[in-house]
This record gives structure tokens, C-alpha cells and sequence, in this order.
């Protein structure tokens, strides 16, 4: 797709994310700070009681590392609904898309990227907030290298995401409905990236597994990366791990989009 | 322009019994079955030409018009669209052909429609000066010029359809698709996208494919006509045509003579041909096509005849007969026109 094309998409998602002003505000603000009180309120219980002594983070670096997780993670997995493509393919809003001369796979995630403007205003007021009221670490140090380095995961990370949702969501062309499976995947993305729990708590036999699977590369790894807990060998092997990963599941998604599209019959028209 | 060459397309379908228990048995075991939507079907469409698409539901068509526009795979069969097979979605393809899909909207229904027409200008690489130029002649002929930056929601169903014809024909397409355009559309509305269509085709002369269940559409825009039957063609030609070949039937009229005696005039028993009226003054008969003659000349021999006059039935009422009946005479499969 070209970039002038993207960006018009990117630009027209955008707009329309901005059609409604309070739904806009209410999706931006209300669900990430009661997230975020949720996660504070627990945490403060655990540390206070003794408990995750063993996890590598101090409370304060716990609350870093979880505003990061949870910005990260609205950059990384939101905007439209989960189910976009699947929706797509279930009630035939496909062929609109297929009679476009230009890329399925791309126009959808130019559309994921103009969808996340509210996530824009959440990174702003959080950020702020964790700023201004939270207490700082004095065990982590980001730097601007380090920072640099987590939005470069990020950006991997926001393709593998896309990835890996559309691989899965490309079941719709046989099952219809996939919205369990979507589910599923995103739990299971959640769990094994460090978006619940960070990782370090995992046990040690579990390590090694955590690293070759995609699913760290996508919360924890660019979290911890811009904390500066990720030395530079491991980042540049992450990074690396993560984008064989998304030539994987690109190769993989191909061969299942040319198959599905074989049964699609454009049902809804 | 489109050249389709014995085309076929089987969906296979998931059949289910109503009620609980065949619910719960199909979370175990569900029966496929076959669905022949398309079989075999071939014919050529011309630059500027309008052909209807006509058939009852669930007959084939949109089958065929998605195969042809590149959005559903054949089973079997060819098909060449600009010179492309259309579900390989050759970018070049795409940029020369549209559908319009009366029945699925294809705009931005939170966005002004000036904002998708911004985004289909850049999708079909449209320059600038052309851009603008087609969007005033189509919003103009088309008269929504100041409906273009209201939020799609908020116009009316009419409105909405002429926004998603300017869309589809902004890029100048070769090739168009319309897939019922006129669907819930008021008669004013229905004519005037009829009448824009007719000039447009004058203008452009593009190959057109037109489906649609209103009867003024067909008559009005389309010489030719493709008659679809369970997925077979079984017609193809032009649209007078289909009266000589589907309509079995003449009607005869014979008016009696003023003042002619009762006992002269014929009973229903006695008239050659199915009786649809009958009075002192006139008679009205259904007669096969085949034995017209041979009925009026009894009628002129027998009964006090003044004037006798034959039609034949309304093209418009032929096709609707098949719509509302489904079935078409069983005729064999006409070759594709040249």
C-alpha cells in the first residue's frame, strides 16, 4: 500500500474514532483509570503484606512497569474491536475491501493505527497522572536510548500483534464465528506477554519457553526494555525473534487467506 | 468486455432441523449439502451495452456478479473481465471495474460521504482535477450537491444510494456491476438513478450488468436481458424476445356487433381458447401461441365478430410471472451471443 494511501486511511479512522465526543472520552479516560486503580489498589496489597519479595521489582517499579504494560498494551492490541476481520468475513463486509486495489492486510491495520487516537489522550492523562501523583523507582533507569529502544519494540511489537490477531481471525472464513478463539488468543497473549503478572514471577522452567514465543514481545518485553531492565544483546535477539515471528505468521496467514478465500462466498449482499 | 465462459460455482451449506435437539445434535454431527448457485453459465457483454441480470431469488445471480467482480472463486469455467480473470484481483482490474451493492452499504456510515469520496480518490489514485470534475458532474446529475458533508447516518435511504453510485463511478470504472441500485428506493428516486444511469452510459459507454427486481429498471435501462433459472442461463437476448419465448399465450379480443340477437352470441363453452371475459359486447380469450389464427378465424365464422384484436402479453408482466413463479419453460441453453 502506499504511504499517502495509508495515511488517508490512518487519517479517516481517526476522524471517525472522533465522531462522538462522549463516547470518545469515555473510551479514552474512564476504562484505563479504573484499569489502573485496579492493578495500584492490588499491587500496594501484595508488596504491603511482603508478598513478590523474589519478582525483581520494587512497588515503585511494579507501578512503572504497569502504566507502561497498560500503554503499551492500548498501543500495541487496541483500537477497532477485536474481531474486525473476522466481522469482516462473517457478514460479507470483505467485498468492499476486495474490490479496493490495494492490500487487505495493510488498509486493516492502517485502520487499527487512525483507531487508537483515544488511546493517544490515555497515554497523555496516564502518563501525566504517573508524573505528577505516583511514586518514582530509584532501581530502574530509563534513558532516552532506552526509551528509543522500547518504541522500536513497540513498533515490532504493534506488527506482530496485528499478525497474530489476523492469522487467528482468518479461522472466520471456515468456523464463521471466531470470536471465543479471539478471546482465547488474547487471553493467552496476556498471560504469557507480562501484561497480568510480569514475567520475572513466572517459574524458572517456564523461561526459556517464554522467550522463543512471541507473546513477551508484544507487553513485557517493550515495558521492561524502556525501564531499561533489557540489556542490549537481549534486545537486539528479541527484536530479532520478534520479527521471525511475524514472518512466520505473514507466511503462515498467506497460505490460509489464498485457501479461504477459495470457500468465500460474500454472504450479506 | 466480459467474456464468461461455462461458469460454475457449488457453495457447500451446513442443513440443520429446527428445534433443540437437532441444535444439539449438529454441535456433533452436521449434514453438508451441495449448493449448485451457478452451473455452467456463458456470455459476452459489449462496451456501452446495459444487460439485466433477471431471475427469481435465489437464483444465481448475485453469485455470478460477484464471480465476475472478483470477490467470489469459480468451482469450474472462465471468465474475462477487461481482458483479467476477475478473482485473481489484478490491481489493474480493480481500478476499471465497480459494483454497487443495493442491499450493503460501502461508505463511511459515521463520515460526511465527501470524506470517503477524499479516501476513493486516493484508493483509485485519481488526479486531482479529474477528481473534482467527476464529482461535481455526478453529484449534480444526481442532485445531492448539498448533501456531500453530512454524516452518512443522517441521510435518507435514496440519498445514501446516490452517494454509493457517485462512489462507485468516481474512478470512471469500464466495467460496472449494479446489484439491485434501486432497492427500497421511492419511485422519484428510482427514476432519477434510471435516468442518470442512461447518461452516464451515453457518456462513458460502459459494460454494465444490472440485477434488479424492479421490472422499470429492466425495461427501462436494459436492451438484452440474461435470464437465470437454478443457477443455468436460460436465456439470452434481447428483451422483447423473452415474450415470444416465455409467454405461452396471445390474448384475443373480439367485440359483437351492436344489437347483435343473444342467441348469436357464444357461450363460454363454445369459445376456441380459455375464457378471461365474457359479455354481450365482447369476449376476451387466452389463446396458445400456436392456434392464434386458427381461433380468430372460428370467432370471425361463427359469432357476430365487429372487430377482433390480438396482444401480446407485457414484457414486464412475462418476467415477473418468473419471478413470482420461479420457473421458466424448460428451454435449452442458447449459444452466447457473438
Amino acid at each position: 500500500m502506499r504511504p499517502r494511501l495509508f495515511a488517508q486511511v490512518l487519517s479517516i479512522e481517526a476522524r471517525k474514532s472522533m465522531s462522538y465526543r462522549i463516547d470518545f472520552w469515555i473510551n479514552s479516560l474512564v476504562g484505563i483509570l479504573a484499569q489502573f486503580v485496579l492493578v495500584y489498589s492490588l499491587w500496594a496489597s501484595i508488596m504491603g503484606a511482603g508478598g513478590a519479595k523474589d519478582s525483581g521489582y520494587s512497588f515503585e517499579a511494579i507501578v512503572l512497569y504497569y502504566v507502561l504494560v497498560i500503554l503499551l498494551g492500548k498501543l500495541v492490541g487496541s483500537g477497532y474491536h477485536q474481531g474486525e476481520v473476522s466481522s469482516d468475513i462473517y457478514d460479507g463486509t470483505l467485498s468492499r475491501y476486495l474490490l479496493f486495489p490495494s492490500s487487505y492486510f495493510a488498509f486493516k491495520y492502517a485502520q487499527r493505527l487512525g483507531s487508537l487516537t483515544p488511546v493517544l489522550a490515555q497515554v497523555v492523562v496516564l502518563g501525566l497522572a504517573y508524573l505528577l501523583f505516583l511514586p518514582h523507582p530509584d532501581d530502574v533507569s530509563p534513558t532516552t536510548a532506552t526509551v528509543a529502544m522500547g518504541c522500536t519494540s513497540l513498533v515490532v511489537a504493534s506488527l506482530l500483534f496485528h499478525s497474530l490477531s489476523w492469522l487467528v481471525q482468518l479461522v472466520a472464513f471456515w468456523a464463521d464465528n471466531v470470536w471465543s478463539l479471539v478471546v482465547m488468543m488474547l487471553f493467552v497473549a496476556r498471560l504469557l506477554g507480562g501484561s497480568m503478572i510480569p514475567l520475572s514471577m513466572f517459574p524458572a522452567w517456564s523461561q526459556g519457553w517464554l522467550v522463543v514465543l512471541p507473546f513477551r514481545y508484544l507487553y513485557g518485553f517493550p515495558a521492561d526494555t524502556i525501564m531499561g531492565r533489557v540489556p542490549t544483546e537481549e534486545w537486539l535477539l528479541g527484536l530479532a525473534i520478534s520479527l521471525a515471528w511475524v514472518a512466520a505468521i505473514g507466511l503462515a496467514s498467506s497460505a490460509v487467506w489464498r485457501r479461504g478465500m477459495l470457500s468465500y462466498s460474500g454472504v450479506g449482499i | 468486455m466480459i467474456h464468461v465462459d461455462r461458469l460454475s460455482r457449488t457453495f457447500v451449506v451446513h442443513e440443520k432441523a429446527p428445534g433443540l435437539a437437532a441444535s444439539l445434535r449438529s454441535l456433533v454431527l452436521r449434514k453438508k449439502v451441495e449448493k449448485r448457485a451457478v452451473r455452467e453459465v456463458s456470455f459476452h457483454v459489449g462496451e456501452g451495452e446495459i444487460v439485466g441480470l433477471v431471475g427469481a431469488n435465489g437464483a444465481g445471480k448475485t453469485t455470478l456478479v460477484k464471480m465476475l467482480a472478483g470477490i467470489v472463486h469459480p468451482t469450474s469455467g472462465d471468465a474475462r473481465v477487461l481482458g483479467h480473470q476477475p478473482w485473481k484481483r489484478a490491481n489493474e482490474l480493480r481500478r476499471q471495474i465497480a459494483l454497487v451493492m443495493g442491499q450493503k452499504a460501502s461508505l463511511w456510515w459515521d463520515l460526511p460521504a465527501a470524506d470517503s469520496f477524499l479516501l476513493l480518490r486516493e484508493i483509485y489514485q485519481i488526479p486531482e482535477a479529474d477528481y473534482r470534475r467527476r464529482l461535481d458532474y455526478l453529484s449534480g446529475a444526481l442532485e445531492v450537491r448539498d448533501e456531500l458533508g453530512v454524516q452518512l447516518r443522517r441521510l435518507s435511504l435514496g440519498e445514501r444510494m446516490k452517494m454509493e453510485l457517485i462512489a462507485t463511478l468516481l474512478h470512471a470504472p469500464k466495467v460496472v456491476f449494479l446489484d439491485e441500485p434501486t432497492i427500497g428506493l421511492d419511485l422519484t428516486a428510482q427514476r432519477t438513478i434510471r435516468e442518470f444511469l442512461l447518461q452516464y452510459r451515453a457518456d462513458h459507454k460502459p459494460a454494465m450488468i444490472l440485477t434488479s427486481h424492479y421490472m422499470e429498471d429492466i425495461e427501462e435501462l436494459c436492451e438484452r436481458i440474461l435470464l437465470i433459472q437454478e443457477g443455468r442461463l436460460v436465456y439470452d437476448g434481447p428483451l422483447e424476445e423473452v415474450v415470444t419465448t416465455y409467454a405461452p399465450f396471445k390474448t384475443l379480443t373480439a367485440h359483437f356487433h351492436v344489437g347483435a340477437e343473444a342467441s348469436s352470441l357464444p357461450s363460454a363453452e363454445e369459445l376456441p381458447g380459455e375464457v378471461l371475459d365474457l359479455d354481450a359486447c365482447h369476449v376476451r380469450l387466452q389463446v396458445p401461441r400456436g392456434e392464434v389464427s386458427r381461433s380468430a378465424q372460428e370467432l370471425l365464422q361463427r359469432f357476430p365478430v365487429a372487430d377482433i384484436s390480438i396482444e401480446e402479453a407485457e414484457v414486464g408482466s412475462v418476467i415477473e410471472q418468473i419471478f413470482r413463479d420461479g420457473q421458466l419453460r424448460d428451454e435449452p441453453q442458447r449459444e452466447p451471443a457473438p
